[in-house]
């Protein structure tokens, strides 16, 4: 039997996703999907137990094994790459989910990862109408540019385009100012934008009103400074905080914008030129908790899991995330047993949701399946493979279902 | 003072116009397409930004605006261009102590982009493009090197380094949509 818990078993980059600060090193890994995974799941797992309010987020891996240019080159072939699994999902979701097609709409947040970047994108479906809204800390072109491109080309069964806009959050117009300045923080921004959005019942209609009126390719732009404060509140630069608060009304709605103090801060060097001394520049860090906060609750959800399970939660794909009936799991009793205890990062969420407005259950609709202990525990049963090393976990039968 | 008369241009490539990013609907404020007249009000722009005392933007951005639509309709320029405002963008900033990596970060893809494009049709008849690049004179590709390797370290970034093939590759990505127009995808 396998006697392993949580994190155990995964591999040590995914661990290290879960349990360290993101390496700066500009030859570190890519932050690891698997380690993503995990985080949203224990996210998922923390509202359920909090308020019962549901995060239909999925993590999805772009193109993975996208033709090189060398090879695209030598092609010539541009249909090499035509293949794209961020567009499939949500194809699939609109095609065979039924929520995606009622009156009332369902809201979904996506966390694509490109190469090493990571972007959410926030979706709202119904019968009558499908928006999105691109959110990218770093406004890097494979979010701001690859996502649209995708979601413009997507279409209906009238072959009309799916989203009829795009609604893309930019810099800000007059200094280029946005959230995210280091070349490291995006999967942390990533997964604050996705759970932070997701507690805004009227983002998109909110957006749609502010943003300017679609171009000609039916994109719509709005600045970061006229974002709502909860998507800018770990923005890195101060000048850019300043700023918010000086001109977006809605500052007032977060304390820590307002006062300055509340900042954690940190000192890194620049250094922008060969043989020039390096200058120090002092930054907003709060990005940097915002992650440990959730890695703390992704490392607690797992404590409760065997490995098995986790690798699961790992290796699971983006479409069997969406749409399945939530499942009992056995972390309830951990947040019941912490809530007002001694976890910092369930009391500090649980007060952040307290404050925001009230769960929407109209529009995050269900919660991923998790496999429970007594789930892995059966399949555990079955000689362990050298594959689940390599994180491909054994999939459950109704899953195998669904997949069909 | 005898103007030059604008040439009216299509968009470079078909993908150009997905390259959102450049394609903020202000560019289309900018009403010239004519690539030397383009690069004249961009150098304009950095002429008002040198005389100017103020720490304002105003002549950068509309400088940006211009190498924007420039890079649409005439490709590799714009983006030069674009690559250009932005270390100089990135220095300003600096000063004013804030250390904007990721601007400098999406110019490295931009400047790969245009390296790309180049590279598949050098236009060696192009004399903007010569101008801007000169150092390609000395060899085929000492000026996309050199200017990397200056943009690169604007963001603390050194040859070699994972996250600059990280860029190298996201712009290898961007040419390809930018030179292929793919069909769309029905659900």
């Amino acid at each position: 039997m396998d006697s392993h818990r949580g994190l155990e078993g995964v591999r040590e980059d995914i661990q290290d996703g879960v349990t360290k600060p993101i390496d700066p090193n500009p030859n570190a890994p890519n932050y690891p999907i698997g380690a993503m995974r995990l985080l949203v799941h224990g996210e998922q797992q923390r509202r359920l137990t909090a308020d019962g309010s549901l995060l239909n987020c999925v993590v999805v891996e772009r193109n993975p094994d996208i033709k090189s240019y060398d090879a695209f080159s030598a092609q010539k072939d541009p249909a090499a790459s035509d293949y794209d699994a961020f567009a499939e999902l949500i194809a699939k979701i609109k095609r065979e989910h039924p929520e995606a097609n009622m009156e009332t709409s369902m809201r979904v947040q996506v966390i694509v990862k490109q190469a090493a970047h990571y972007t959410t994108v926030d979706l709202e479906l119904s019968r009558d109408n499908n928006t999105c809204i691109v959110l990218d800390a770093g406004a890097d072109p494979r979010g701001m540019t690859k996502l649209p491109m995708a979601l413009s080309k997507l279409t209906n069964s009238d072959n009309q385009p799916l989203f009829s806009e795009i609604t893309i959050i930019r810099p800000n117009q007059d200094d280029g100012r946005r959230p995210q300045n280091d070349l490291h923080n995006c999967p942390a921004f990533s997964m604050a934008h996705a759970c932070e959005a997701s507690k805004i019942a009227s983002l998109h209609r909110d957006l749609v009103n502010s943003a300017t009126p679609p171009n000609g390719l039916r994109y719509r732009f709005i600045d970061w400074r006229d974002a709502p404060p909860s998507l800018v509140k770990d923005a890195q630069s101060f000048t850019f905080l300043k700023d918010y608060v000086k001109t977006n009304v809605r500052a007032a709605e977060l304390p820590e914008l307002t006062d300055g103090a509340a900042y954690p801060q940190k000192v890194i060097m620049a250094n922008k030129k060969k043989g020039e001394p390096e200058k120090k520049i002092t930054v907003n860090d709060a990005v940097s908790q915002t992650l440990k906060r959730y890695q703390q609750q992704a490392e607690m959800t797992c404590k409760l899991l065997t490995s098995s399970a986790v690798m699961e939660i790992v290796a699971r794909s983006p479409e069997a995330s969406v749409g399945l009936a939530v499942s009992p799991v056995s972390t309830s009793r951990m947040y019941q047993t912490l809530a007002g205890g001694s976890f910092p990062a369930a009391k500090d969420m649980a007060r952040a949701d307290a404050e925001a407005p009230p769960p929407r259950r109209t529009l995050q609709r269900k919660a991923p399946a998790v496999p429970n202990d007594g789930v892995s525990q059966q399949v555990q049963t079955s000689p362990l493979s050298s594959s689940l090393k390599e994180n491909v976990a054994p999939v459950e039968p109704e899953r195998r279902a669904l997949k069909r | 003072m005898f103007r030059k008369k604008s040439v009216v241009a299509e968009p470079a490539y078909p993908g150009i116009e997905f390259v959102s990013t450049l394609y903020d609907p202000l560019v289309s404020t900018i009403k010239e397409t004519d690539a030397e007249q383009l690069n004249s009000m961009i150098k304009e722009k950095l002429r008002q930004l040198g005389e100017s005392k103020e720490v304002d933007n105003t002549a950068l951005n509309e400088a940006f605006l211009c190498a924007q639509k420039m890079a649409i309709y005439h490709g590799v320029p714009g983006l030069i261009h674009y690559t250009n405002l932005t270390m100089l963008s990135i220095d300003r900033q600096l000063a004013e102590g804030e250390w904007n990596q990721t601007q400098g970060f999406n110019a490295l893809i931009y400047l790969r982009l245009a390296e790309r494009l180049h590279e598949q049709n050098p236009e060696p008849d192009n004399r903007l493009v010569q101008r801007l690049m000169p150092d390609e004179r000395i060899t085929a590709t000492g000026y996309w090197d050199q200017k990397r390797e200056a943009l690169a370290w604007k963001v603390g970034l050194r040859p070699g380094e994972a996250r600059l093939e990280d860029a190298n590759s996201a712009g290898d990505g961007l040419f390809q949509d930018v030179i292929s127009e793919s069909p769309k995808q029905a659900i």
